[in-house]
């Protein structure tokens, strides 16, 4: 189930992946199109934006954290909590549509959470 | 005096130690406004060299290097650097009563009272000018005194005195825009060190923290994706976002409302790093 609501976010124009990780960096479910990551790599830079983001962003007043959105030259990749423990992240091409894609991610929260 | 001079041309409202001001304005000409607490004040600078300082503060008016100490007794101040045309300059050197100064720098400067090899410690208030001190009303060839001195050198660790960044006019005027765009709380220039720039109403130290924390972060995973050069990151939190981006050697740092469209400063920065690969 959780892979077929992921499968959403690949149909979005230059997404090329849509990952559920848990807050330690573990993944839990992962559709992939187009690219080829090492998953040791990919956990360890998950969990290295989860854990540093969360820290800074209790910095940041009393804030929970939103999103975190790292983008280079030719790829991006957002991470955003879906339910307590869990993020949803999504790597995509520069050419992607950032509004869209965090669009389906506030759109698809409710089906993500009950599908966990 | 303040409300005779020409306005100018504004480059932006800025917060910065008043030392950024002389390093910075190599090729400016015009006014550097400055508000403390509940004084203003200004400098008029000709091509970094500062020809006239004035703060006032209620009743009290402080001229030359009165001025210039209270500024610098200051570790940060707020200005609006304004550009002058050659014309406006003229007019504003005239409002002072400097004579006999070609705002271009054609004509002999007139003489002026060197700089006092050592000063009494700086009020915290401002203090009447004393007559003796209309002489230092022109202060062109009087370089500005350094506010700093280099930190103490820890045992462990040599000392280092941070070189001054330099930041074109037009760097200025650009990091000014986007401070002006829509929902843009503050914008800041920083590096490892500190911060170079801050324009916008914040303190700035947490700001800075927050930002160092990650530059931190995309660093740690810079060398392990391979999707290009590093252009932002943004942290997004109900209080705003906080977002940094390089730019050249040193950091932008943008703190923003939440409902500012992302999609258009991604856009912004993006242009920057394209600028910056065709002038490299």
């Amino acid at each position: 189930m959780l892979k077929q609501t992921l499968t959403k976010f690949l149909v979005i124009n230059g997404v090329q992946a849509a990952i559920i990780v848990e807050e330690n960096g573990e993944i839990i479910e992962s559709i992939k199109s187009g690219i080829v990551i090492d998953k040791k790599k990919l956990y360890s830079i998950i969990s290295t934006i989860m854990v540093d983001s969360k820290a800074t962003a209790s910095r940041f007043g009393s804030s929970p954290l939103s999103m975190v959105f790292v983008e280079y030259s030719d790829n991006f990749i957002i991470l955003g909590p879906m339910a307590e423990e869990f993020y949803l992240v999504i790597i995509a091409k520069n050419t992607a549509n950032i509004g869209q894609i965090t669009y389906e991610m506030k759109k698809n929260q409710e089906e993500i959470v009950s599908d966990l | 005096m303040i409300e005779q001079l020409p306005d100018g041309n504004s480059i932006g409202w800025m917060q910065a130690p008043p030392q950024w001001i002389f390093t910075h304005t190599v090729r400016f000409v015009g006014i550097v406004r400055i508000v403390i607490q509940d004084g203003e004040g200004f400098i008029l600078i000709r091509r970094g060299k500062p020809v006239y300082y004035f703060f006032k503060h209620g009743r009290i008016e402080l001229k030359g290097h009165s001025a210039l100490d209270y500024f610098n007794s200051h570790p940060i101040i707020e200005f609006n650097l304004c550009k002058y045309s050659p014309e406006e300059f003229a007019l504003a050197m005239k409002i002072c009563n400097i004579e006999g100064e070609d705002p271009q720098g054609q004509t002999e400067s007139p003489k002026v009272a060197p700089p006092e090899p050592v000063r009494e410690p700086v009020p915290s208030t401002p203090t009447p000018v004393a007559e003796s001190e209309v002489s230092e009303l022109l202060l062109e060839e009087i370089p500005p005194r350094p506010l700093f001195h280099p930190a103490e050198p820890r045992v462990e660790e040599p000392a280092t005195i941070p070189q001054p960044i330099m930041l074109e006019e037009s760097d200025i005027k650009l990091i000014g825009q986007i401070k002006k765009l829509n929902g843009v709380v503050a914008i800041s220039v920083f590096n490892d060190e500190r911060n170079i720039l801050l324009m916008g109403d914040v303190d700035i130290e947490p700001l800075l923290n927050i930002a160092r924390s990650m530059l931190a972060t995309s660093r740690k995973i810079s060398p392990q994706v391979e999707w290009g050069s590093f252009v932002h990151m943004t942290l997004q939190s109900p209080e705003g976002n906080i977002i940094i981006a390089p730019y050249y050697d040193v950091y932008l740092c943008l703190f923003t409302t939440r409902t500012i469209n992302i999609g258009h400063i991604r856009r912004i920065l993006r242009d920057l790093q394209l600028t910056k690969r065709t002038q490299d």
